[in-house]
Parts: C-alpha cells; structure tokens; sequence
C-alpha cells in the first residue's frame, strides 16, 4: 500500500496513507500491528484518519530502526477487518430534551425530527481517531443527508454523553466540555471514566451503530448504570 | 519521609514521566514538563529518575516535615528555606520532623521540581501518577495538593540510580527545531517571522501549551483550508487559521488539525517549560540528518 514514512522531530516517525478509502483502515491496521507487537523503543502510538504517529525513545532505538520496522509492519498491515474489532449497539436517546440542536438540525437538514433519527441510526459508524477530549471517538460514515455545520460560537458546556453531529462526523462527547458540534442524544452510559482501568469503552476501528429507547429506558438504563448494575457485554458484538 | 501542606502554592502537582501509552485513546501525555529537572532533582535524593515529583509553578508551598528525609530541588530557582533560613539548594536537603520548608518565587523560569527521597505512596492512573487538567476536570485529583494534605514516602522500593546525573544545563531561549508536516505551509515571509527572530509568549500559556505573538501567513494553494487531524507531540508548533503559532506541550490534545510547521528539539522541550507570559525566545532551524 502506498504510504510516506518521515521523521517527525528527532524522537517520532509519521505514516502518512495516501488519502482514498483504505487510508483509515490502513492506518489502523499499522497501529494494531504495532501495539501488538510492540517494537523496541515504541513509546506511543497515535492512529488518525490517514496517519500513525509513532514516538520513540532515542536511547533505546533510533530514526533508521524505526523506519525500518514500520516498513516491515507495512507489508502486514493488511486492511482487512480482524477477529479483535467491535460492533457496538449503543441504545440512545433522542428525547428533545437531550436534542440540544433538535430544531436548528430541522431547519438545516430539512427533515423532520423522525426521520432525521432513523437516518441517523440507519447508519453504522467507524471509529476513525480518538482525541480532542480523552475518549472522544470521529465517527465516520455519517449519512450524505445529515452533514451540518458547526455552531457559529460553541456551547460553553456540552453535558457528557452527548451525541453530536458536525461536518461529515459524529462523536460522543466522553466528559462535560465546551462544544461547537450539534448535538442530538444522550447515551445513557459514561464513555470515559478516569476511574476504570481501562477508561475508554470504545477503541480505534471499533464499530458503532445507535439503537433508539425512549425517555423511560433512558431513565432506567441510566439509573442503573450509575449503581454499576448495567451489564453492557450484550451491547458489543 | 512525610511532609504536610500548610500552604499549597499557586499550583502543586505530582508529576512524573506521564502516559505515553494512551496516546491512541487520546489521553495527553501529561507529566513533568521539564523532564531532565525532574531527573535531577530524583538522582540527588537517590530515587530512580522517574519517580513522582512535586511540580512547583510560580510559587511554592509551605510544608512541614512530620518524620525525616532528604528532598532536592531543580529547575527553576525557587531559593529553599528551612525555618525561615536560605539553604543550598544545589544539594539534597536533609529535613528533620518539626522544619518548614518554604521557597522564593523565581525571579526567572516557571516550574520547578522538588524530589522527595522514597518510594511515593500516592494514586496512579494509567500507570501514571501525574495530575492531568481536561478543562474543568481534574483527572486525578489527589495529585493536586491542598493546604493539610499529607505526602507520604517509604524507604525502599525505589531503586537507587547507579549513575551520576550532570546538572541540567541552565535553560535557554533558544529554541531549537526541525521542519514539522507542514512546514511547506508557511510563506516566506511566515518563515522569515518565526526563525531566528524574537517572539514573545503571550496569554494564555499553560501545560497544554505556549501561545506566541505571531501572525504568520500560510499558503493555501493545492491544501484544502481543512487538514484531516494527524497526531502532535510535545513540542509540536502549530499555527492556527488566525495565523498564531502556539507550541504544544505535555498536556495538550493527541491529534490536530492545524498546520504542523515545526517540531522542537527533545533538548528544547524542558527550555520551553520555564518560559513565562512576557519572555521572548527565537527559534532555530535544524537539518534533519540524512539516512
């Protein structure tokens, strides 16, 4: 596959895919390879959109044995979806009370409410980088009809667990924080949790898609979320 | 060792090497922004180079020591005091139960680190014991000390660095760095304001990064104005759409969708963390060797 290394400052290598369909997919093969194999001197691993960043320790490797990893790692790191990858059912609420943008996303889109959510859960999602907050997943694969622009001046205060749409993406909001994307759901779990060990549910190249609940499953599913009763295995495939 | 807050200072924090490993979740680095002081500061209290730091920033706390131990301070030149009288901070400080320590603000610098003999008995998220600020949120509170909190150090279980570690060498404000991704952005003109001319540090400026005085053309030709977001590092210079470079530093995001022009040095990423609001630094530009 076609793909530039290229030292990024004297500790970092950057991938760069060249930019078609299979770059996001390729890049997250590179960086499952590299984690699972784990080559001398990796310090960290940055996979996003068509692009790894891979930093190093300079006293345990170097540019030139880096380099010549990855090139190693290119000629595996087949796109191909693999045993390890996610398929995640996230039930979600789309009661105008949590629909922040529920009526600029009508006037914009020209769709009614209805039919604007089946659009929206019609659609499974791909989990192409996460950053911008700890835990906060770009989703790809947003329906043509339901691209939108950002607000003119962000919210100052996104509550956690929001779903927002903005440009061709979507996104969960993992903690309270500012935001400009147009929000439309709630999720009623936390994706990121400092407190867990493994504090982000999803992983890059996980699958997502939205199943729609009412206000009152929200309620319950929540409610027992927060007494660490909800047993969500059933929701990964 | 134990030490007890009476006063925390403007912000104290537990730092160590941070938490590179979670990087791809898009969880900052975090930790001591000026790596080789923390280094320093471990090698002369005979802890393992990475162990937990306190990170002083502008003004220090006042702590009394509960039972005996030996700390050590580097980085910026926060004088020591123990009951009230100058010390020599170039070598660990031995403190007994009953002293206070207490410091001077530097009259240059930002940050520094003080070293506290012993094995940290304090909590660690994703194999880290650094405090990380997400906007309002604290990641892991406890590593941001407060008036009567208690700091806790057991003999053993540090193991002791073999070697010596040289002083750091005084930080700079020259500011060494390579061609970023993006550097083919900048204009000419972009590249002749922001290499080898002064340029200030402006508000705001924190751990997630140093903002600069600067409006720097970019080219557009043959880039769509919006770049795909790419991974930054420590170090990474970016410039905005209002053409500011800001430089990245241990707390910033993992990827970004501005231009990313320059890359400093490693060597000049502990210079960058004792840069205040106000300080001019200039930049320097380094030839990646050939391969």
């Amino acid at each position: 596959m076609t793909a530039i290394i290229r030292p990024f400052g004297d500790t970092a290598a950057l991938v760069e895919f060249a930019s078609d369909d299979r770059a996001t997919p390729s890049a997250m093969a590179l960086n499952r390879l590299l984690r699972a194999e784990d080559p001398q001197g990796i310090v960290s691993t940055t996979p996003s959109y068509d692009s790894v960043l891979v930093t190093f320790d300079p006293t345990k490797t170097s540019y030139s044995k880096v380099h010549a990893a990855l090139v190693k790692l290119l000629e595996r790191a087949h796109p191909e979806p693999t045993a390890g990858e996610k398929l995640w059912s996230i039930p979600t609420c789309f009661d105008p009370s949590f629909a922040l943008d529920c009526d600029p996303l009508q006037h914009e889109l020209s769709l009614s409410w209805d039919s604007l959510v089946e659009t929206f859960c019609r659609s499974e999602y791909r989990v192409n980088a996460m950053g911008f907050l700890p835990g906060f997943p770009y989703l790809g694969g947003l329906a043509d009809t339901l691209h939108c622009s950002r607000m003119k001046t962000p919210r100052a205060r996104v509550p956690a667990s929001s779903v927002a749409i903005a440009g061709d993406q979507a996104g969960i909001y993992p903690l309270d924080s500012p935001g400009g994307w147009r929000i439309l759901a709630r999720i009623p779990i936390s994706l990121f949790n400092p407190e867990r060990q493994m504090p982000a549910l999803l992983a890059p190249n996980d699958r997502v898609s939205f199943l729609p609940i009412t206000l009152d499953e929200f309620t319950e599913l929540s409610h027992q979320w927060d007494h660490g009763d909800l047993d969500i295995r059933p929701w990964i495939s | 060792m134990r030490l007890r807050f009476v006063t925390s200072g403007l912000r104290t924090t537990t730092q160590d090497a941070g938490r590179p490993e979670y990087t791809h979740l898009g969880v900052p680095i975090s930790g001591a922004l000026d790596r080789a002081a923390m280094r320093y500061a471990n090698s002369l209290v005979g802890n393992a180079l990475h162990t937990p730091v306190l990170e002083l920033t502008m003004t220090g706390p006042r702590l009394i020591c509960e039972s005996a131990g030996k700390v050590a301070l580097a980085g910026a030149e926060f004088s020591a005091r123990v009951n009230n009288q100058l010390v020599d901070s170039r070598e660990a400080i031995e403190l007994t139960a009953g002293d206070e320590l207490s410091f001077e603000s530097p009259t240059t610098g930002v940050r520094g680190y003080l070293a506290i003999e012993g094995a940290w008995q304090v909590r660690t998220w994703l194999g880290s014991a650094s405090a990380l600020r997400i906007g309002s949120h604290e990641l892991l509170a406890s590593a941001v000390w407060q008036a009567k909190d208690v700091l806790e150090t057991r003999s053993g279980g540090v193991i002791p660095w073999p070697a010596m570690v040289l002083p750091p060498t005084p930080s700079t404000s020259m500011i060494r760095a390579y061609r970023g991704p993006e550097y083919d952005r900048l204009e000419p003109s972009a590249v002749a304001q922001l290499i080898g001319r002064p340029i200030t540090v402006v508000a705001p400026s924190n751990r997630i990064g140093l903002r600069t005085d600067t409006a720097l053309s970019l080219t557009h030709s043959a880039h769509p104005k919006e770049m795909v977001s790419s991974g930054v590092q420590p170090g990474t210079v970016q410039v905005t759409h209002d053409g500011q470079a800001i430089i990245l530093l241990a707390d910033a995001q993992t990827i970004g969708g501005y231009p990313r022009v320059l890359q400093c040095a490693s060597l000049s990423i502990d210079d960058l963390a004792q840069l205040r609001v106000g300080d001019q630094f200039s930049l320097t530009l380094l030839d990646y060797p050939t391969h």
